[in-house]
């Protein structure tokens, strides 16, 4: 049976993309880009571990009113044995039921390196355009803009203002990554703090 | 053409932030002080630089020149 709806947030946007140092500058960029929309991402990064993990990540994908599905890591990676990382559509796979399933609205986007490689790699998702970003932190945000459209103009960011806000983030990350006593950008605290660089790299307001 | 969604909900501030992470004291004040010593340039704030795209042509120009020299040099030699 199929456990009560939670609580939707319409801004939240789930994120689900590789966790490696490889993907550190589009991990960045989807952060930065995302909070720069005014948009909230959400990872399973932030699940502490324990028990029942799978189901804290499908609350937290059935939680988010949108997902990002990155599915450009299709290599083997570098560790014995050499396997492919399934985690990425798998939760693609949940996202796709809840939108399905669900009473809540849920939208969901699937981002790819290669043009004409889900055809391949996925094709259940046949007919499913992907969004492009031929694996550059500018292709990123011009993918989140086409993606992501405020309805009002005054709000609508430009590619390179986000830019700007990448390397604003990007420059402090070694900081923020070395004062976090973490071993790599991809642990909740480093997350935390990204997030509210990001923030106040975009000029978000302190409040209304 | 991948499809697009209309987003009609507030921008959130930095006060929906914190809330939403429940930012520590510790948290907050670090990444203050990260922007405090290079606070970050805003889009109003930045300088129109009307010697660097000139400069940039004439130094395109100096290089193909230099090629153009090189090239005579190779000739004369062969």
């Amino acid at each position: 049976m199929l456990a009560k709806q939670p609580e939707q947030s319409n801004n939240a946007v789930f994120l689900n993309i590789p966790y490696d140092d490889q993907f550190r500058r589009l991990y960045l960029a989807y952060i930065t880009g995302l909070i720069h929309l005014g948009l909230d991402p959400r990872a399973t990064l932030e699940i502490p571990g324990g028990q029942d993990r799978l189901g804290k990540i499908l609350e937290l994908i059935r939680s988010c009113r949108y997902s990002i599905h990155d599915l450009s890591r299709v290599q083997l990676d570098r560790t014995q044995p050499a396997t492919p990382r399934f985690n990425m559509p798998f939760e693609l796979g949940l996202a796709v039921a809840s939108a399905q399933i669900d009473s809540a609205p849920h939208d969901w986007f699937v981002f790819e390196t290669v043009h004409r490689r889900l055809a391949k790699s996925l094709s259940d998702l046949s007919g499913t355009d992907a969004n492009i970003h031929q694996g550059t932190v500018s292709g990123v945000m011009r993918e989140l803009c086409n993606a992501f459209v405020r309805q009002s103009p005054r709000n609508r960011a430009s590619v390179p203002e986000m830019m700007r806000t990448y390397h604003a983030v990007s420059r402090r990350a070694e900081e923020i990554l070395g004062q976090s006593k973490a071993r790599s950008l991809f642990e909740a605290s480093v997350f935390r703090r990204l997030y509210l660089a990001a923030g106040k790299a975009a000029g978000i307001p302190e409040s209304l | 053409m991948a499809h697009s969604v209309i987003i009609t909900t507030p921008m959130p501030t930095l006060d929906d932030i914190r809330r939403r992470l429940g930012l520590s004291e510790a948290d907050e004040n670090f990444v203050e002080s990260l922007f405090a010593s290079s606070p970050v340039r805003k889009p109003e704030n930045l300088e129109f630089n009307p010697v660097s795209s000139s400069s940039a042509l004439s130094g395109i120009k100096r290089s193909s020149a230099i090629v153009r020299k090189k090239t005579n040099r190779a000739r004369k030699t062969t």
